[in-house]
C-alpha cells in the first residue's frame, strides 16, 4: 500500500479535486449534501498523507508525467516524497478535513454552499501539489493555483462590494510577488545545468557550484520577493487582512494554516541554495523581524476579532522567516527544522483561533467586533476553552504547542548571532538585533492576544444589538452568511457538535502537539532527512535553551497579566493610554497609514500612467495615424498632380526614364 | 484527404451562395441553414485534425505532384499554383476558425433578425477567406484570401454595426488595405529575388522558404544596414501584417472596429483575423528574412514590449466593458509578437500555442460581453454591476476565461505566456523583465472588470426587450443588491457556444501536449534557418551588431537543450 502510493502521490492531490468536482457538478442535486464529496475527499487524502508520513524513508520520486514539453523547455508533473513534503502534506490534509467538517456546519444554508466546497476542494489539491512538486516550475504553478482558489473564496460573498475589492487585492499583490517568482524561474533556469528545473539538478552539488554568486544572490531574493507577498510580509503583506472578508473556514484553513505558509514553504526548499548567501538569510531574518513587530503593534489596537488573528498570522509568520535567516553555516538544519516546526504548530492552533472566532461570529450573528459583546464564556464554554488553549499555544506559554517551537526559533536566532561573529564582512549586531526584537514581539503577541480572549469572553455578559454605539447596521447585513437559516435567530448560542468537535480535536493538538514532537526530536527527525537539508553540516539538535525560554516566558506572562489587568476587567487604562499616546494610538489603529501610503506611491503614479495612455492613444497616435494619412493626399496634389500636365513628349520622357530605371534596377539585382 | 481539405475550406463558402441567393430569408431559417454548415466544417475540420500527422514537418493534405510540389497549376506560365495544404502551425489556427464560426453563429442567434441571411452569408463567406488563407501553399493564393477575408468583414462591421459602423469599417478597411499593399511588394520582392538568382519563378511558399535560405548570393546574408534586402524586404512584408496583429503603433484601428462591430465579427477579428498578423509573420517573415528579423531585433522587441505594457494600461482606462477587451487583445498579441521576435525555439513555440489560446480566450470575452449587451443595450461599467446574480452561470463563463486570459497556470494562458516570456529571455532578460510586467497588469484590468461587471450588488441599466421591464422600470433596480433580474435568462444557444470555448481552456492548460506535439515540426525548420542564417552571416562577417551571443554555444537547432527527464519518451 505505502510503496504503491509513494511511487503514485498524484493520488493525494488528485482526490479533493475529484470531491471539489464532484460538489461543482453535482451541486444542483446535492444542496445541503455537497460538503459530502470533499470531506470524503479531503479525508482519504489524508489516509494517504498519513500513510506516506509513515512509510517513508529518504525520498522517492514517482515517473513524470509530462506536461509543457517546448524547445528549450520542460515542465513535468513530477512529485516527490520525502520528510518535508510528508509533513506538510500531513498537516495540510489533517487541518483541511477538519476545517471542512466545521464548515459544513458554519456555511449551512448559504445559497453558494455547493461552490464553497467545490473550490475548497481545489483549494486542497493545489495546496497538496504544492507541497509534492519537485520541480521549481511546478511549484509555481501550484503556487498560482492556490492563489486563484483563494481569489475565489476571499470574494466568495460575491456581491459583497468589500469582498470583491479585498478579492482582487489579494490576486494582485501575490501577481506582483509571482512576478518575481517568474523571473527568478528564467534566471534559475539560463543558469541551470541541462536546463532541468527539478529540485534534484537544482540542488546538486556541482550545478551549485557552477552557478556564480551574484546569479544566486538573484535568484534566492527574487524567490523572496515571491514569499513576501504569498506569505504576507513587509512589504507585501497588505492583502492578508483584507482577506479576512472571505468565510471564517477559508481564514482558517488558507490563511492561516496552509496558503500562507507557502513562501516559508519555498524558503526551506530552497535552503541549499539560500545557504550558499548569507547576505539574503540576513535579509530574510530582517524582513521577518520588521513583519513581526509591525504587525503585533498593529494587532494591539485592532477591535475586529478576525483582523487582530489576521495580523497575529502575519506577525508568527514574521517569526518563521526569522528562523529560516537564522540558519548560516551549520546552523542550517536546525533553525530550518526550528521554522519549519513552527509553521506546523501554527497551522493547528491558528486554525483553531480562527474556527474558534468563526463560533463566536456564528453564534454573534455575524458581528466580529469586540466592542458588541463580551463575557461568552457562559454562553460558549466549549468555544470559550478551545479558544484559551489556542490563545496559551499563541503566546508561548508552557506547554503548549507554540512553546516549543518559538523557543526553537529564538534559539536559532542566539546561535546565529554567534554564528555570524565567525563571518567576514558580516554583523552579528544583526542576530542580535533580531533576537530581542523577537522576544518584544513575543509580549506583545502576548498582549494582544489576551487582550482579544478577555474583550470577548471575560467581563459582564453583552451580546451584540443594533442599539450599539458602535453598531454600523450595514455592517450587521454585509457580515457572514444568509440570515434566514435557521439558527442565526437566537443570539448567543453554543455551536452545534459539527462545530466544536472539530475545535477540540484542534485544542487537543494545540495543546500537545508542541511537546509531543518537539523536545523528543521526532519532528526534527523527520525533516531533516530531506534531500537537500540532510547534505548540510551541523546537527539538527540543540541544547535546549533555558535561558532563551525563561525570559520569553517571563515577557509573555507579564504580558498576559497587564492584559487581563486592562481588559479582563473593568477599567479605564487603556482609554487613559490611548489619550495620553493619541498619535501612536492612532497609528496603530490606522495600520500605520500602510494601505494610504501605497495608494499615494503605487497606485498614484499608475494613474497617472494610465491616464497619459489614454489620452496618448486617443489625441497622439490617432492624429498621427490621420496625419499619416494626408501623405498619399499630399503627395498626389504636389507630386502626381503635376505630372498630369497632357504633355505627350514629357509622358513618352516619363515611360522611358522608368524601363530604364527598372531595368537597371533589375540588373543590380541579377549582379550583385 | 487532399480533396477532404478542398471541401473544408470551399463549403463555408457554398453556404454562403446559397444563403445570399435567398436574401429575404426568415432569420430563423437562415440561422439554422448556417449552423448547419458551421457544423459540417468543423466535423471536417476535426476528422482532418483526427489524420494530421504529427512527426511530418512537410504540409499534409495538399494534392502533390511527383516532383514533390503541390497544387496542380492555377496561372499557367506565371508559375502560380492553386496549392492547399496544412503544417503543425496552420492546422490549429485552421481548427480555431471553425471553432470559433460555432460561437459566432450562435452568438448571432437571437441578435441578428434583420436581414439575417445576408449576415450569415458574411460570416461564412469570411469563414472561407480565413480556412483558405491558413490552407494556402502559394503566395498569391495565400495574398487573395489575405484580402478577399477584409470584405465580409467590412460589411459585417458597416451594416450591422453599432452608431459609428461608417466610420469603423472604413477606417478598418483602408488601414489594413494600406498595410497589405506593403506587404505584396515585399512578396513580389520575394519571388523576384529568388527568380533573379536561380532563374525559378515560383509562388510556393514552401520552395520559397527552403530556396531562399540557400540561395547563392552573398548580399542576400548580410543584414547589416537599412538597405540591406532582407531588412527592406522584411519592413515591406511587415507593415501588412504589423498592423494586423496590430501592433502599437499601428492599434489604433483595432478599439474603434471592436465598438463598432456585432458580437460576431468580434469574435472573428480578435479570434482569428488577428492572427492572420501573427501567421504571417511566422510564414513570411521569420521563415523567409530571418536576417531582417535579427537586424531588427532590438525594434522589434521594444514595439512588442511597449505594446503589451502600453495595451495594459491603455486596458485599464477603459469604462466600456468591449474597448477593454480590445485593449487587452493589443496587449496580448504583443506578447505573442515578442514569443516570435525572441527568434528561438522556445518563444516561438510559446507564441504559437499563444494565438490559438488568445483566439479561445478572446473569443470568450467577447462572446460573453455580447450576451449581456443583447440584453442591456450598453457595455458601459459604470451602467451595470453585479451581473453574478443575474446568471452565475455566465458568471462563471467570464471569470474562467478571464483567468485563462490573465495566464494562470492550469488554464491554457500559461501554457503560451510562460514559454514566451523564456524565450525572449534567452535572448534579451530586459525585455523579458519588462514584458512580465505587462502579466501584473494584466491581471489587474481582468480582475478589476469583473469586479465591477459580475461582483457588487445587481445593477441593471433599463432593460430593453424583456417582458416585464416596462412595468418595472430602471429606478428600483438602480443600486441595491436585488436578487432577481429583469432580464431574459442566458439562452441554450449561448451556453452551446460557449461551453467548447471554456473545456478547451481548461484542456489546453492541462493536457497542451497534444498541440505542442503537431506545432513542433512545423516550428523546428524555422528555427533552424534563423540559426543557420545567424552562422552563415557571421562567416561571412564576423561582427554583426546585434546577434547576441549565446551563453554558450548551442548546436543548430532544435535548441533543445535536453532535460534529465527524458524530454519526449513519456506520455500521460
Amino acid at each position: 500500500m505505502t510503496e504503491f502510493l509513494i511511487h503514485n502521490a498524484w493520488i493525494v492531490p488528485i482526490l479533493p479535486l475529484i470531491g471539489g468536482i464532484c460538489a461543482a457538478v453535482g451541486g444542483r442535486w446535492l444542496k445541503g449534501n455537497s460538503h459530502f464529496p470533499v470531506v470524503a475527499g479531503i479525508g482519504l487524502a489524508f489516509v494517504a498523507s498519513l500513510f506516506l508520513l509513515l512509510g517513508e524513508a529518504g525520498h522517492a520520486q514517482p515517473t513524470p508525467l509530462g506536461w509543457i514539453e517546448v524547445a528549450g523547455l520542460t515542465i513535468p508533473f513530477q512529485f516527490r516524497v520525502d520528510g518535508l513534503t510528508t509533513m506538510m502534506l500531513s498537516m495540510v490534509t489533517f487541518v483541511a478535513s477538519l476545517v471542512a467538517i466545521f464548515a459544513s456546519g458554519y456555511m449551512a444554508g448559504d445559497p453558494g454552499y455547493p461552490r464553497f466546497f467545490a473550490v475548497f476542494g481545489m483549494f486542497v489539491s493545489s495546496m497538496a501539489g504544492l507541497v509534492l512538486s519537485s520541480n521549481f516550475a511546478l511549484t509555481y504553478v501550484f503556487w498560482e493555483g492556490v492563489g486563484v482558489c483563494s481569489y475565489l473564496l476571499v470574494g466568495f460573498w460575491h456581491s459583497k462590494p468589500s469582498a470583491a475589492a479585498a478579492a482582487k487585492k489579494a490576486f494582485l499583490v501575490n501577481r506582483v510577488g509571482d512576478f518575481g517568482f517568474a523571473i527568478g524561474l528564467f534566471w534559475l533556469w539560463s543558469v541551470t545545468k541541462n536546463h532541468d528545473l527539478s529540485y534534484d539538478a537544482v540542488f546538486d552539488a556541482t550545478n551549485l557550484a557552477t552557478i556564480g554568486h551574484g546569479a544566486l544572490l538573484g535568484i534566492t531574493l527574487l524567490f523572496f520577493w515571491a514569499a513576501t507577498a504569498k506569505s504576507a510580509q513587509v512589504p507585501l503583506y497588505v492583502w492578508l487582512p483584507d482577506a479576512m472578508e472571505g468565510p471564517t473556514p477559508v481564514s482558517a484553513l488558507i490563511h492561516a494554516a496552509t496558503m500562507v505558509t507557502a513562501g516559508v514553504y519555498l524558503i526551506a526548499r530552497s535552503t541549499p541554495m539560500v545557504v550558499l548567501v548569507p547576505e539574503v538569510q540576513a535579509t530574510v531574518s530582517v524582513i521577518g523581524c520588521i513583519t513581526a513587530l509591525l504587525a503585533a503593534l498593529i494587532a494591539l489596537t485592532q477591535n475586529d476579532l478576525k483582523r487582530v488573528m489576521a495580523y497575529s498570522t502575519v506577525s508568527q509568520l514574521g517569526y518563521m522567516f526569522m528562523g529560516l535567516g537564522a540558519g548560516i553555516g551549520g546552523l542550517a538544519s536546525f533553525a530550518v527544522v526550528g521554522a519549519m516546526f513552527h509553521l506546523f504548530t501554527h497551522a493547528f492552533f491558528k486554525a483553531l483561533l480562527f474556527l474558534a472566532s468563526g463560533s463566536v461570529m456564528h453564534s454573534m450573528g455575524g458581528v466580529i467586533d469586540m466592542r458588541r459583546f463580551s463575557g461568552l464564556r457562559k454562553k460558549m464554554p466549549i468555544t470559550c476553552i478551545t479558544f484559551a488553549i489556542g490563545a496559551a499555544a499563541l503566546m508561548g506559554i508552557f506547554p503548549f504547542a507554540g512553546f516549543w517551537s518559538k523557543d526553537e526559533i529564538l534559539a536559532a536566532l542566539k546561535l546565529a548571532s554567534h554564528e555570524s561573529e565567525g563571518l567576514k564582512g558580516f554583523y552579528p549586531e544583526i542576530y542580535i538585533a533580531v533576537y530581542w526584537t523577537a522576544i518584544v514581539t513575543a509580549a506583545l503577541t502576548a498582549f494582544y492576544t489576551g487582550r482579544a480572549f478577555f474583550m470577548t469572553f471575560w467581563g459582564e455578559e453583552k451580546l451584540p444589538s443594533p442599539h450599539d454605539p458602535e453598531a454600523d447596521p450595514a455592517e450587521d447585513a454585509a457580515h457572514g452568511h444568509g440570515h434566514d437559516d435557521g439558527h442565526a435567530h437566537e443570539i448567543g448560542h453554543e455551536s452545534p457538535p459539527l462545530m466544536w468537535i472539530p475545535l477540540a480535536i484542534l485544542a487537543v493538538c494545540a495543546f500537545g502537539i508542541g511537546g509531543l514532537l518537539g523536545p523528543t526530536g521526532l519532528f526534527a527527525h523527520h525533516v531533516e532527512h530531506t534531500p537537500g537539508l540532510a547534505e548540510i553540516e551541523g546537527a539538527a539538535h540543540h541544547e535546549f535553551d533555558y535561558a532563551t525560554a525563561i525570559i520569553s516566558s517571563a515577557g509573555a506572562l507579564i504580558a498576559l497579566a497587564v492584559s487581563y489587568l486592562f481588559y479582563g476587567r473593568k477599567s479605564t487604562i487603556p482609554a487613559q493610554l490611548a489619550e495620553r499616546f493619541r498619535p501612536a494610538y492612532l497609528a496603530s489603529l490606522n495600520k500605520f497609514y500602510v494601505d494610504e501610503i501605497y495608494a499615494m506611491v503605487i497606485l498614484g503614479p499608475l494613474k497617472f500612467l494610465v491616464a497619459t495612455a489614454a489620452f496618448f492613444d486617443t489625441v497622439v497616435v490617432d492624429n498621427l495615424v490621420l496625419a499619416a494619412a494626408w501623405i498619399p493626399r499630399l503627395f498626389g496634389r504636389y507630386v502626381l498632380a503635376p505630372f498630369q500636365n497632357g504633355l505627350v513628349q514629357f509622358y513618352a520622357a516619363v515611360t522611358a526614364l522608368s524601363v530604364a530605371g527598372l531595368l537597371f534596377v533589375f540588373m543590380w539585382l541579377s549582379l550583385s | 484527404m487532399a480533396s477532404l481539405l478542398l471541401l473544408t475550406v470551399f463549403l463555408p463558402l457554398v453556404g454562403a451562395a446559397v444563403l445570399a441567393a435567398s436574401p429575404g430569408l426568415d432569420y430563423r431559417k437562415a440561422r439554422r441553414n448556417a449552423l448547419v454548415v458551421v457544423l459540417a466544417t468543423l466535423a471536417l475540420s476535426l476528422f482532418l485534425l483526427a489524420g494530421f500527422d504529427p512527426d511530418k514537418s512537410r504540409p499534409q493534405f495538399g494534392f502533390e505532384d511527383g516532383d514533390g510540389s503541390f497544387g496542380f497549376p492555377w496561372m499557367g506560365q506565371l508559375g502560380v499554383r492553386f496549392a492547399l495544404g496544412v503544417d503543425g502551425v496552420s492546422l490549429w489556427l485552421f481548427a480555431l476558425t471553425s471553432l470559433l464560426m460555432i460561437t459566432a453563429v450562435f452568438s448571432s442567434w437571437e441578435s441578428i433578425k434583420e436581414r439575417a441571411a445576408t449576415h450569415y452569408a458574411l460570416l461564412l463567406s469570411l469563414q472561407t477567406g480565413l480556412l483558405g488563407l491558413f490552407a494556402s501553399l502559394d503566395v498569391v493564393m495565400f495574398y487573395i484570401f489575405f484580402e478577399f477575408t477584409l470584405i465580409p468583414l467590412f460589411f459585417l462591421i458597416g451594416l450591422y454595426g453599432g452608431h459609428d459602423r461608417k466610420r469603423a469599417s472604413v477606417t478598418f478597411f483602408l488601414y489594413t488595405l494600406a498595410g497589405s499593399l506593403l506587404t505584396l511588394l515585399g512578396v513580389i520582392a520575394l519571388v523576384g529575388v529568388y527568380y533573379s538568382h536561380t532563374g525559378i519563378l515560383t509562388f510556393s511558399m514552401p520552395e520559397l522558404t527552403k530556396g531562399l535560405a540557400t540561395l547563392k548570393w552573398d548580399g542576400w546574408f548580410e543584414a547589416d544596414s537599412w538597405a540591406s534586402p532582407q531588412v527592406v524586404i522584411f519592413l515591406l512584408l511587415f507593415a501588412g501584417f504589423a498592423i494586423k496583429v496590430p501592433m502599437f503603433p499601428f492599434h489604433t484601428w483595432l478599439p474603434l472596429a471592436h465598438v463598432e462591430a456585432p458580437t460576431a465579427g468580434s469574435i472573428l477579428l480578435a479570434g482569428v483575423m488577428l492572427k492572420v498578423g501573427g501567421y504571417g509573420l511566422f510564414r513570411f517573415n521569420l521563415a523567409m528574412t530571418p536576417l531582417g528579423a535579427q537586424f531588427l531585433f532590438p525594434w522589434l522587441a521594444a514595439l512588442s514590449v511597449i505594446g503589451i505594457v502600453y495595451g495594459a494600461l491603455a486596458a485599464l482606462a477603459q469604462t466600456d466593458v468591449k474597448r477593454l477587451v480590445a485593449y487587452s487583445s493589443v496587449s496580448h498579441m504583443g506578447f505573442i509578437v515578442l514569443g516570435l521576435f525572441s527568434l528561438n525555439g522556445t518563444g516561438m513555440d510559446g507564441a504559437m500555442i499563444q494565438m490559438i489560446n488568445h483566439g479561445i480566450t478572446t473569443g470568450a470575452l467577447f462572446a460573453c460581453v455580447g450576451v449581456f449587451y443583447e440584453r442591456y443595450h450598453t457595455r458601459e461599467m459604470a451602467e451595470l454591476g453585479g451581473l453574478w446574480n443575474w446568471s452565475p452561470l455566465w458568471a462563471f463563463f467570464l471569470i474562467l476565461a478571464s483567468l485563462g486570459s490573465a495566464a494562470v497556470p492550469l488554464l491554457n494562458g500559461f501554457v503560451g505566456e510562460f514559454p514566451i516570456l523564456l524565450g525572449m529571455y534567452r535572448r534579451s532578460p530586459p525585455h523579458a523583465v519588462i514584458a512580465a510586467i505587462g502579466m501584473v497588469l494584466g491581471a489587474y484590468y481582468l480582475l478589476w472588470m469583473l469586479e465591477r461587471v459580475v461582483f457588487g450588488p445587481l445593477k441593471e441599466p433599463h432593460v430593453h426587450g424583456s417582458d416585464d421591464s416596462a412595468s418595472h422600470g430602471a429606478a428600483d433596480s438602480h443600486g441595491h443588491g436585488h436578487a432577481h433580474s429583469h432580464a431574459r435568462p442566458i439562452g441554450w444557444h449561448e451556453i452551446a457556444g460557449l461551453t467548447p470555448l471554456m473545456v478547451l481552456i481548461v484542456f489546453i492548460g492541462v493536457y497542451p501536449k497534444p498541440f505542442f506535439d503537431r506545432l513542433r515540426p512545423a516550428t523546428e525548420p524555422v528555427v533552424a534557418n534563423i540559426t543557420a542564417e545567424e552562422h552563415h552571416a557571421k562567416a561571412t562577417k564576423p561582427v554583426t551588431a546585434f546577434a547576441r551571443p549565446e551563453s554558450a554555444p548551442t548546436p543548430p537547432q532544435p535548441a533543445a537543450p535536453a532535460t534529465n527527464v527524458s524530454p519526449r519518451g513519456h506520455s500521460l
